[in-house]
């Protein structure tokens, strides 16, 4: 009973960490003191920028194995010419915002919550608040804007990566042409995979970006407390994740 | 219950000769009373000591007085305004008249020293970048750390950070500071020159101190009034003189400093968790 009231606890101070952070976003930035938009451009550099080549690593392995995996089975029946299509659609719809938003979890969300939670544990944030700053609006705000925006754009890079470690296998491996290669993958390309994939992304963004902030601001006890939170920041972004991804492909689906 | 009655007195008589006032301030955690009805009437420019044994709640009752926990029960006036029913809008105009200055320092880790200084008043001024310059200056030459703009948190001693936590708690000009545990954690000859800073604050600024601290050294160095908090209440006020002469045996045993008296040691866990769970 106890682990109910603590989780919908946990539920009902997650909500009020969203409610905060969006009005600091859309309304309380049109106030005097609005977000600093120099910490935005400073996180979107070391949560965006500074995650590029991993990103783009591993979609460059992942298309490489997808395009691997798809030609094994496509010779059986002699249709190795999909995999431009197939690789195409998995990575704009599925691959390209999951994997990026994975990576993303643990190389960004775990950073915000050991950012934040230390800043707690030193009493950091506490000093925020006597100083009369709130700490929703200068620390929470610029990282959550930072993943909103960035987020999409490496899955956008990590989509096209991805695509042409496809490519890498269909040209040196099954002999198909550049151009005919990306004219099929561009012709199975529908608008509405980009959509669904960008979709995916910015929803992603704000998980990841809201629920590293949250374990971080709720840290409790010493330098154990900021282990057991950014833990759980990296176990609770990807659960969502993969949740919300599921979410959205139903909705897609159906529409 | 004396007070009480105390601080219906102090109402009548002079209502802005009081920089803080408490009252009959309850505040439970998990069902164990931390504070029980705590009164405390601290005069403008007078520096109030909040003595105790650790865990007896004075470090709860100076959150409070800044804000940042509600109370069950009672109120705190600040500056003559009731803080317990304020919104954060007012909260955080009533925050830039007082500084805190943390156990630790808190200083902020990703910025300099001058940055530090800098933050309250560029988050709540539109001074000229140049202005705030001067001010900084100012007032890390009050602690004694001129020159010491540059350099980060993590490069500086325990006692000077500190120092620039005090040079921060200031640099809006308060009326009031809050001291949490100023010594701990120093060498007596840092801590003395702590205390040494807050008095002399405290004389050439006229700032009302509220320290809270159990070192005794220091207290006697710097208490212009001093209270006792035992067991979420507050047992005892009054000059350091009358402190010492008390007859309350919970005072004089921590006064004194002996392991037997009044106040009891908790011997086994049990007895721990009983006291907290009752």
């Amino acid at each position: 009973m106890s682990i109910v009231i603590l989780y919908l606890r946990h539920l009902s101070s997650f909500f009020w960490l969203v409610k905060q952070a969006l009005y600091w976003t859309f309304i309380g930035s049109f106030k005097k003191r609005g977000f600093s938009f120099r910490e935005v451009l400073k996180q979107m550099n070391l949560a965006g920028v500074n995650s590029c080549p991993i990103v783009f690593l591993i979609a460059l392995f992942f298309g490489l194995t997808l395009a691997m995996l798809t030609a094994y089975q496509l010779k059986k029946i002699g249709s190795e010419l999909l995999i431009g299509a197939l690789v195409g659609i998995s990575f704009t719809r599925e691959l390209g915002p999951l994997l990026t938003a994975i990576v993303v979890a643990g190389r960004v969300g775990a950073a915000f919550t050991a950012e934040l939670g230390t800043m707690k544990v030193a009493e950091e944030i506490d000093a925020l608040e006597t100083i009369g700053v709130n700490p929703v609006r200068f620390l929470v705000v610029p990282r959550f804007l930072a993943l909103l925006v960035m987020l999409p754009c490496l899955t956008i890079f990590s989509s096209i990566i991805g695509i042409l470690g496809g490519f890498l296998i269909g040209k040196f491996s099954l002999g198909i042409e550049a151009g005919y290669y990306f004219k099929r993958t561009l012709e199975a390309l529908v608008l509405k995979d980009i959509f669904t994939g960008l979709v995916k992304s910015f929803s992603f963004g704000a998980i990841i970006s809201l629920i590293g902030c949250y374990q971080g601001i709720t840290v409790q006890g010493g330098a154990e407390g900021v282990g057991r939170s950014t833990t759980n920041s990296v176990v609770v972004s990807m659960i969502l994740i993969i949740i919300v991804d599921c979410l959205w492909n139903t909705v897609f689906y159906f529409l | 219950m004396s007070e009480d009655k105390t601080s219906v007195d102090n109402t009548v008589r002079d209502k802005d000769n009081f920089a803080i006032k408490v009252k009959d301030l309850t505040r439970s955690f998990d069902g164990r009373k931390v504070l029980d009805g705590v009164s405390l009437d601290i005069r403008t420019g007078e520096t109030m000591v909040i003595m105790g044994t650790s865990g007896c709640g004075k470090s709860t009752l100076l959150r409070h007085m800044i804000g940042a926990l509600t109370p069950d029960e009672g109120n705190v006036h600040l500056c003559g305004k009731d803080i317990t029913q304020m919104n954060e809008c007012q909260m955080n105009e009533i925050r830039k008249r007082f500084g805190m200055l943390y156990q630790s320092g808190a200083l902020f880790n990703s910025m300099n020293v001058g940055e530090n200084v800098a933050f309250p008043l560029r988050q709540h001024t539109d001074l000229d970048e140049e202005i705030i310059r001067i001010i900084v200056k100012i007032k890390l030459e009050l602690v004694g750390l001129t020159g010491f703009e540059k350099l980060m948190p993590s490069q500086i001693s325990g006692g000077m950070k500190k120092r620039v936590g005090l040079a921060r708690a200031i640099s809006m000009d308060p009326e009031i500071v809050f001291y949490d545990e100023p010594g701990a954690g120093l060498d007596p000859i840092t801590a003395a020159v702590i205390d040494l800073l807050i008095m002399d604050l405290t004389k050439k600024l006229g700032i009302t101190s509220i320290v809270v601290t159990h070192e005794m050294a220091s207290i006697f160095r710097i208490a212009d009034r001093i209270a006792m908090l035992h067991e979420g209440k507050v047992v005892e006020t009054g000059t350091p003189e009358s402190i010492k002469n008390s007859t309350n045996p919970i005072v004089q045993q921590f006064i004194t400093g002996s392991a037997e008296g009044p106040i009891p040691m908790r011997r086994t866990s049990e007895d721990f968790l009983e006291g907290l769970s009752n």
